[in-house]
């Protein structure tokens, strides 16, 4: 079949349907985060992690050269994310408001894959996958591999004809999906819904501050990250929540973000506590006299290592 | 219903059972219904496999959402319940903010947790930098379901027993908070990698 149709291509103008076939899977990640970018859609999707689920609407337009993207979360007490051009701004029932500049909402899907998927390279290979039918459209798999096996892997199914996500999930060393996200339903039109539009005038706070240049604390030594993490940010603050205090890390690799957590400890002498939602993993572990979190969405045995590698300083 | 009324559903009835023509009959847009009504008991009662089974709810569902409170609705009517408002102390003002109904921080807490699972640690292997990144056996998961979960505790002492659970609500709490932290930390830190690839991406979208 494959020698038929190669003889045919050489014989006629190339379709592009062979055009496709030879089109890397960078190229059409790129594609996915153009059509992302450029088009007015209205889309349905469901985060699943383990038996726990997620209902999202997101909705994206171009008006007068505007970027508009409204992302939803529909059950419970909900979360609103809403971007216009570089700015996005998070609601959510526990925090007051807050804008951000940025390109792309930080939601359920890693946000590097709408800007900038060259930044993963050093510890990803992009692997184009099989062809499926995923939301009743033909859909291509990209793999997104990492190139150790102390992080998770994600899988990204794009649709053949638009190349908007489709689905994607965190797949496991083992292969095993450990959290995954399907389209139910997406609606192309020619103008943007009239609610992006009438969103847009409104008025949003002002963006926090720019993040400084991360410095190292230098309070503790963080013995061990996996390859290719690099550390975004250290302080000590307030958690907003509770108003605890912690000395925090924040570490990435591009695609997905680890923060670690140290406090002052709740008692003595506990065992330490793995808990998982999806990809993501909350690990608490008791040193002496104090207490390591390590939130984010990698393997539990991961979290385990980094916060089982902090240690104070040595004088 | 009036005499008239029904003596035309008879004709409508008959026509269905093929016992009446249909130039005897004449049919107005409001009969539709009750057309459709028919020809649908109609083929129940001849049970015609190939024919499917349509009930049209749609209108009442459409009815019922009428009347559904709107969480983060976006539209400029401000009549709507939990629609964005434009308050302000002085008055004028532009600023979104969404209606939400305000659950006490406790709330938001557990909420963050309650879609987490306990991981039974016994199973993992031991750390050391040798064992780093190894296939790690399958976990125990006890879901946490809105309370954290623990061993039941047979303990006898009440007040034992009180200074367990306050320390548990207090290590579910603060899972809650570092939870959320994480996810504003991570969103923040977007901005400072976005700007690095602010110019790549320029460029690109310039072509």
């Amino acid at each position: 079949m494959r020698t038929i149709a190669l003889f045919l291509s050489l014989l006629f103008v190339v379709t592009p349907v062979y055009a496709i076939e030879d089109e890397s899977a960078k190229t059409l990640l790129e594609n996915m985060a153009h059509t992302v970018h450029q088009s007015n859609f209205d889309a349905s999707f469901v985060v699943v992690k383990g038996n726990a689920m997620e209902p999202y609407r997101w909705r994206h337009g171009q008006h007068q050269g505007t970027e508009l993207e409204h992302l939803s979360l529909l059950n419970g007490a909900g979360l609103e994310i809403i971007r216009i051009n570089d700015k996005v701004t998070y609601f959510e029932p526990q925090t007051p408001a807050y804008s951000i500049n940025a390109r792309s909402i930080a939601g359920p899907i890693p946000d590097v894959l709408f800007h900038n998927i060259n930044s993963l390279e050093g510890n990803y290979n992009f692997i184009l996958g099989g062809k499926g039918r995923i939301a009743g459209r033909s859909a291509q798999l990209i793999r997104i591999e990492s190139k150790d096996n102390s992080k998770y892997n994600y899988w990204i199914w794009l649709d053949s004809q638009s190349s908007l996500v489709l689905k994607a999930a965190y797949v496991n060393q083992q292969g095993e999906i450990v959290e995954q996200l399907q389209l139910t339903n997406v609606t192309f039109s020619e103008q943007p819904a009239l609610e992006l539009i009438e969103m847009s005038q409104k008025e949003f706070p002002t963006p926090l501050p720019q993040p400084e240049a991360s410095t190292d604390l230098g309070n503790w030594q963080i013995g061990w990250v996996p390859a290719g993490f690099n550390l975004v940010k250290s302080d000590r603050h307030n958690l907003n929540l509770n108003n605890e205090l912690a000395d925090y890390y924040l570490f990435s690799d591009g695609l997905v973000e680890v923060s670690v957590f140290i406090q002052r400890p709740l008692s003595n002498n506990r065992r330490s506590t793995a808990l998982t939602s999806g990809a993501t993993t909350v690990f608490v572990h008791n040193a002496q006299g104090f207490d390591v979190s390590v939130v984010g969405n990698i393997p539990i045995s991961t979290a385990k290592s980094i916060a089982e590698s902090v240690q104070r300083p040595s004088p | 219903m009036t005499k008239a009324h029904s003596t035309e559903k008879e004709h409508l009835s008959a026509l269905f059972d093929g016992e009446a023509q249909l130039n005897d009959l004449k049919f107005t847009e409001h009969e539709r219904e009750t057309f459709e009504r028919y020809a649908l008991l109609g083929d129940v009662v001849r049970a015609k496999p190939e024919q499917d089974i349509f009930i049209d709810i749609a209108d009442k569902v459409a009815a019922q959402l009428e009347s559904e409170p709107v969480y983060g609705d976006f539209s400029a009517n401000k009549t709507q319940q939990n629609s964005v408002d434009t308050s302000n102390k002085t008055g004028d003002s532009n600023v979104v903010s969404i209606n939400w109904k305000k659950p006490l921080g406790q709330i938001a807490i557990a909420a963050s947790v309650a879609m987490f699972a306990i991981v039974g640690l016994q199973t993992l292997p031991g750390s050391n930098e040798s064992t780093q990144g190894e296939a790690v056996p399958m976990f125990q998961t006890t879901p946490v379901g809105g309370g954290f979960a623990s061993p039941v505790s047979y303990s006898t002492e009440p007040a034992l027993e009180n200074a367990k659970q306050g320390l548990r609500e207090l290590q579910q709490q603060r899972i809650g908070a570092l939870v959320l932290e994480h996810q504003r930390q991570a969103r923040i830190a977007t901005q400072a990698q976005v700007v690095d690839n602010e110019d790549t991406q320029s460029a690109k979208d310039s072509n």
